[in-house]
């Protein structure tokens, strides 16, 4: 049993320090969000900043009326966009992840395809405006682009088709089960830890989203958080870099900003994430029972 | 005669095994038919690429113009640069993204402390979620020539110091390092899926017979884990041609003294059509991408139908 | 669609449901203002107080569609692409002007501002030519004073203290001395900076036409009010002196040396007070713009002399997009905004009393109440009618406005105003040059190489392979074609 304490600990020791090289960074960014802009600019940023401030906060605060109902569209657009994307993704991949289905090949091929070629940005546009009419609704923020790619896809039809034991489905249909019992008793259950890992980068992308809003609405109302902080972070620049308003370049936080946004952006995913590792422990002992 | 019965008879096979199929085809629907909504109608825009595309005549009605969007790629005496850069880098990046990945996956595989996964977890995704702009100035703050935390230590080290961004020769193992980095904790979570699906049968009984931990995966995870590698390889040869923006554009700062290790085909078309926005140039570069990356996954898949069948993507 | 609607109108006439005074009901111009695309809260009132001009005189409704500076440009060509209805757009200000023109996104105006535009004419005049493209007007200067120089922006403040006096009209020479005394006194601080060098600062110290290439791809012509020949910037003896005094001010550590990473811009570094000052832009509207920036009082000088350019004046131009439903309307609408202060004045402040409250003779400031960082409504990039007739905002004075006339009759005119390079032909060599330029200019802009000539010769190498001899070839041909019709 030596050798498997030996393993547990070098694990232990490796993931420490990875964890460490990717926290002491994000440690840097929000010593960085704190630190006083003039400090910034002299100094540059560092672990030990000579003066902090929360003026990049305050600036972004002055916008909370719109931050908070912003965050209210982004959580109902993940929420919305990831289930939806989840359930059509994961439908088609169990039958991809059929190998005696006809023209399997062919669709995996269709799915695939998807990943290369892309038409561009006006076309999509076109057909989504003009033929949809999405413009400067809630829909512009769920369906185009993120609400299914042919990558994920691919990675739960492979999770079906080596993760999931044929023999439990053949047992089913034996018992006379429908292919949407099957599919929804037997084959959902067991993909929780695929669903898990899809739905977290399908709700990162909604999340992150900002270019829908940006095309597909005129109506600023409907802007999600990302869409709020692009603004903000812009805004900034441009003030700085150009003198047309009456905001004093001296009075903005114009380095700490991006900082403080990034913050803002990806401390609500960090404080998720752990939730949606229930699942993955979950998918341990499901993996377990089904041996 | 012969021939005509049985095409006939197989004919009749696969009606019925469609027939027979027919949920699964309900099943795939909404997913295909959102496919052809947002992926195969706007292929139509792709012929852009050999139009002089003009907005009062649309996609359809502007004129066609050859090969001219192309054009620009090539005259340059750039090409080979922007074409040995953003294939090297992403051959380096599956390679390394495939072998950090699943060792740490492996590795996270061992925890058993469920407060420890989680820290391990949450924590080593962090970068992933940071956008590259963030990324360049973290970065900065470790490579800036004046300030930087590097110089910092290697100043106290007796050293002068490195300018990190006049000096091509340190950029790419920087940028390869930066992008494992930072898309760590997305390869870890995928084969780490993977790994915890697997039946504990396996392991149980090769303790009894007594293999090491060490034989247990290089017996059994890694055999298992390979239908996941290789899919998630295919794919990305499938991106060959094409390459992050933000990691070669903003994080090495966009200093023309790097050009000849970080410049890459995108950032060259962002830098050639900067000060005249064209759309058939953009969508000519983008159709190169595409069909180099088609032909990339069409070779991989066809060599690994023939190596290992069950592993293919199609 | 159309046949639809047409259809869907003769049913609903049919049946009474539309009065028959449908023809007449008033047109809604769909105009945009480009800012950094904060919601306005007082745009549905601007629009119903210009209604109330706008509706009796011509006929006309408006609608302000506010787009983002950094999405403006592929938003509207969107737009555009998908047959969305705007009706004057801001040309020159994201998009290069000719590129719209060429790409089929404008309407030719010969006509419309025949028959509608006589105070567009009266007021532009010889500057309309500068909307033209191979001889058809596609867009009108949307700035009837459009004069600039190249200028020098300092901390006055610092100046004073310091004992420093910088005259003007200044020269670089004498900056140079300058940049030398602060360092004497107050070696911590720069004399200057060149920000990343993504933007060329060549043209403040230079009097020259880029033809609207701010890179410089299309060639240049130096004192372009006495010269009309086509050169290589790069190749010139002026250029060659800029990059060696950069690099000489580098060397002497008048300037920050890692601007080029920092990430920090010029104008952050003067508002911290690390750098004394920098070249910009330079006309009598600059001064109080800019000093609204900074905390302390600063100072201005000339360096360069001020020229009516086509460049200058395709920088914010007005466009009818070929989307529009009603052409004449639009362009009578902007003749309107051209001719009433009214209107000019509603769309560039506001409502009086609610956005702006007058400080001096056509001098504003913020109404009582107004919180100036989430005013109700701002005009940011875009410019409305005429701006003698435009109120200016503090910290302007009643001066301005004579100032800026001033300025302007004083200005030479280029002589190749009114012509512009279509550089359709040459689009290959135009994107190949393009990189080629971002990659050598940004470190000679800053003064960051070792070898000037050495860099500046591998710079002009690659250029010719690039193909910029034979955009330069097409440009002056172009230009002596246009001298030829004059």
């Amino acid at each position: 049993m030596n050798h498997h304490h030996a393993m547990t600990r070098s694990a232990h020791a490796v993931l420490i320090l990875l964890t460490l090289a990717a926290i002491v960074p994000f440690v840097l960014l929000i010593i960085a969000s704190f630190t006083d802009n003039n400090v910034a600019i002299t100094e540059g940023f560092s672990f030990f900043p000579s003066k902090w401030s929360t003026d990049a906060y305050q600036y972004i605060v002055n916008e909370k009326d719109t931050m908070l109902r912003a965050y209210g569209i982004t959580i109902v657009v993940t929420l919305i966009g990831t289930t939806l994307g989840l359930l059509i993704s994961v439908m088609l991949a169990y039958s991809l992840a059929n190998s005696d289905l006809p023209g399997r090949n062919f669709m995996t091929f269709f799915v695939t395809l998807t990943m290369l070629f892309n038409g561009g940005l006006v076309p999509t546009y076109l057909i989504y405006t003009n033929v949809f009419h999405i413009k400067d609704t809630l829909a512009a923020l769920i369906v185009p682009n993120l609400l299914m790619n042919g990558f994920n896809v691919i990675l739960i039809r492979n999770y079906f088709a080596t993760g999931v034991p044929t023999v439990l489905y053949e047992a089913a249909r034996i018992d006379g089960a429908s292919e949407f019992y099957i599919f929804y008793r037997i084959a959902l259950p067991l993909s929780k830890p695929i669903l898990a890992t899809v739905g977290l980068l399908m709700g990162i992308a909604y999340w992150n989203d900002w270019q829908n809003g940006l095309y597909y609405l005129n109506d600023t109302s409907l802007y999600s958080i990302q869409n709020i902080l692009n603004r903000i972070n812009e805004n900034i620049s441009f003030l700085a870099s150009n003198s047309t308003s009456g905001v004093k370049i001296s009075d903005l936080p114009t380095s700490t900003i991006r900082m403080a946004i990034a913050v803002i952006g990806i401390l609500p995913i960090v404080c998720i994430y752990p939730f949606f590792q229930e699942y993955f422990v979950r998918g341990i002992a499901v993996g377990a029972v089904k041996g | 005669m012969q021939t005509t019965v049985n095409t006939a008879a197989r004919r009749r096979k696969v009606l019925r095994s469609v027939v027979k199929y027919w949920p699964f085809y309900i099943m795939a629907l909404p997913g295909i038919v959102y496919l052809i909504i947002n992926n195969y109608l706007p292929l139509a825009g792709l012929q852009v690429a050999f139009k002089r595309f003009n907005y009062g005549k649309g996609i359809w009605d502007s004129p066609w113009n050859g090969l001219q969007n192309f054009e620009f790629l090539f005259t340059s005496n750039n090409a080979w640069r922007i074409i040995r850069n953003t294939l090297l880098y992403n051959l380096a990046f599956i390679f390394a993204g495939i072998v950090v990945g699943v060792t740490v996956a492996i590795f996270l595989n061992e925890i058993r402390q469920k407060r420890a996964l989680k820290v391990y977890q949450t924590g080593i995704l962090l970068p992933y979620l940071m956008s590259m702009v963030i990324v360049s100035y973290l970065a900065y703050v470790f490579l800036s020539p004046n300030t930087g935390v590097v110089n910092g230590l290697l100043r106290r080290l007796g050293s002068s110091g490195v300018n990190w961004y006049s000096e091509p020769k340190y950029w790419p193992f920087l940028l390869v390092f930066i992008q494992l980095w930072k898309n760590l904790g997305f390869n870890m979570i995928l084969y780490y899926s993977s790994i915890i699906s697997f039946s504990q049968d396996y392991y149980e009984a090769a303790e009894l017979d007594g293999a090491t931990k060490w034989q247990q995966i290089r017996n059994i995870t890694i055999p298992l884990l390979k239908p996941t590698m290789i899919t998630l390889m295919i794919l990305q040869l499938g991106q060959v041609f094409r390459s992050d923006f933000g990691l070669f554009y903003q994080v090495p700062m966009n200093q023309g003294a790097l050009y000849e290790v970080t410049d890459t085909i995108d950032t060259f078309v962002y830098r050639a059509l900067l000060q005249t926005p064209n759309i058939g140039m953009s969508s000519a570069a983008g159709f190169i991408q595409s069909v180099v990356g088609f032909l990339f996954i069409l070779a991989a898949n066809g060599v690994i139908r023939k190596v290992s069948p069950e592993s293919s993507l199609f | 669609m159309k046949k639809l609607a047409s259809l869907l109108l003769a049913l609903s006439l049919i049946f009474g449901l539309v009065s028959f005074s449908y023809a007449e009901e008033p047109y809604e111009v769909v105009i945009e203002t480009v800012t950094f695309g904060a919601e306005y809260a007082d745009i549905p009132a601007i629009e119903e107080a210009i209604n109330a001009i706008t509706v009796p005189a011509i006929n006309v409704s408006v609608k302000i569609l506010n787009v983002g500076i950094p999405e403006h440009a592929q938003k509207i060509s969107m737009m555009i692409a998908g047959g969305e209805k705007i009706d004057l757009v801001m040309a020159g200000l994201t998009m290069p002007m000719v590129n719209m023109a060429v790409d089929g996104m404008l309407l030719p105006l010969d006509e419309l501002l025949a028959s509608q535009g006589a105070d567009i004419q009266a007021l532009l005049g010889d500057k309309l030519g500068a909307g033209k493209v191979n001889g058809t007007l596609y867009a009108i200067p949307a700035d009837a004073y459009p004069a600039q120089s190249g200028g020098f922006i300092y901390n006055k403040q610092m100046a004073d203290e310091l004992g420093i006096t910088v005259p003007n009209p200044v020269t670089v020479d004498q900056l140079a001395e300058i940049f030398a005394d602060i360092q004497a006194q107050k070696p911590q601080i720069y004399g200057t900076c060149f920000g990343n060098g993504e933007t060329s600062n060549v043209l403040y110290d230079y009097n020259l036409e880029n033809y609207g290439s701010a890179m410089y791809a299309y060639g240049v012509t130096l004192n372009q009010y006495e010269n009309t020949d086509i050169v290589n910037l790069f190749a010139t003896e002026q250029f060659r002196e800029y990059a060696l005094r950069h690099k000489d001010w580098v060397d002497k550590g008048y300037v920050p040396n890692d601007s080029m990473t920092s990430g920090i811009l010029a104008n952050e570094y003067i508002a911290s007070g690390t750098v004394f000052g920098m070249t910009t832009n330079y006309s009598p509207l600059e001064a109080p713009t800019q000093q609204a920036n900074y905390t302390f009082p600063i100072g201005m000088a000339e360096i360069t002399k001020p020229v009516n350019s086509t460049s200058g004046l395709q920088e914010r131009m007005w466009g009818i997009p070929v989307t529009c439903e009603n052409p004449e309307k639009a362009m009578a609408f902007l003749n309107l905004m051209f001719a009433n202060a009214d209107v000019a004045n509603l769309l560039s402040n506001g409502i009086e009393g609610l956005n702006y409250q007058f400080s001096g003779e056509g001098i504003v400031t913020y109404a009582d109440g107004v919180d100036p960082a989430a005013p109700g409504y701002a005009r940011i990039f875009s410019r409305f009618g005429d701006q003698m007739k435009v109120y200016q905002w503090e910290p302007a004075t009643p001066e301005i406005y004579e100032e800026l006339a001033a300025f302007n009759e004083n200005a030479m005119n280029s002589l190749t105003l009114g012509y512009s390079f279509n550089s359709e032909n040459v689009a290959t060599e135009v994107a190949a040059v393009t990189t080629v330029i971002t990659q050598y200019l940004p470190a000679l802009e800053c003064g960051m190489v070792d070898d000037v000539d050495a860099a500046i010769a591998t710079l002009n190498e690659e250029l010719e392979k690039a193909g910029l001899s034979r955009i330069i070839e097409e440009n002056q041909r172009q230009l002596n074609e246009w001298m030829a019709n004059q």
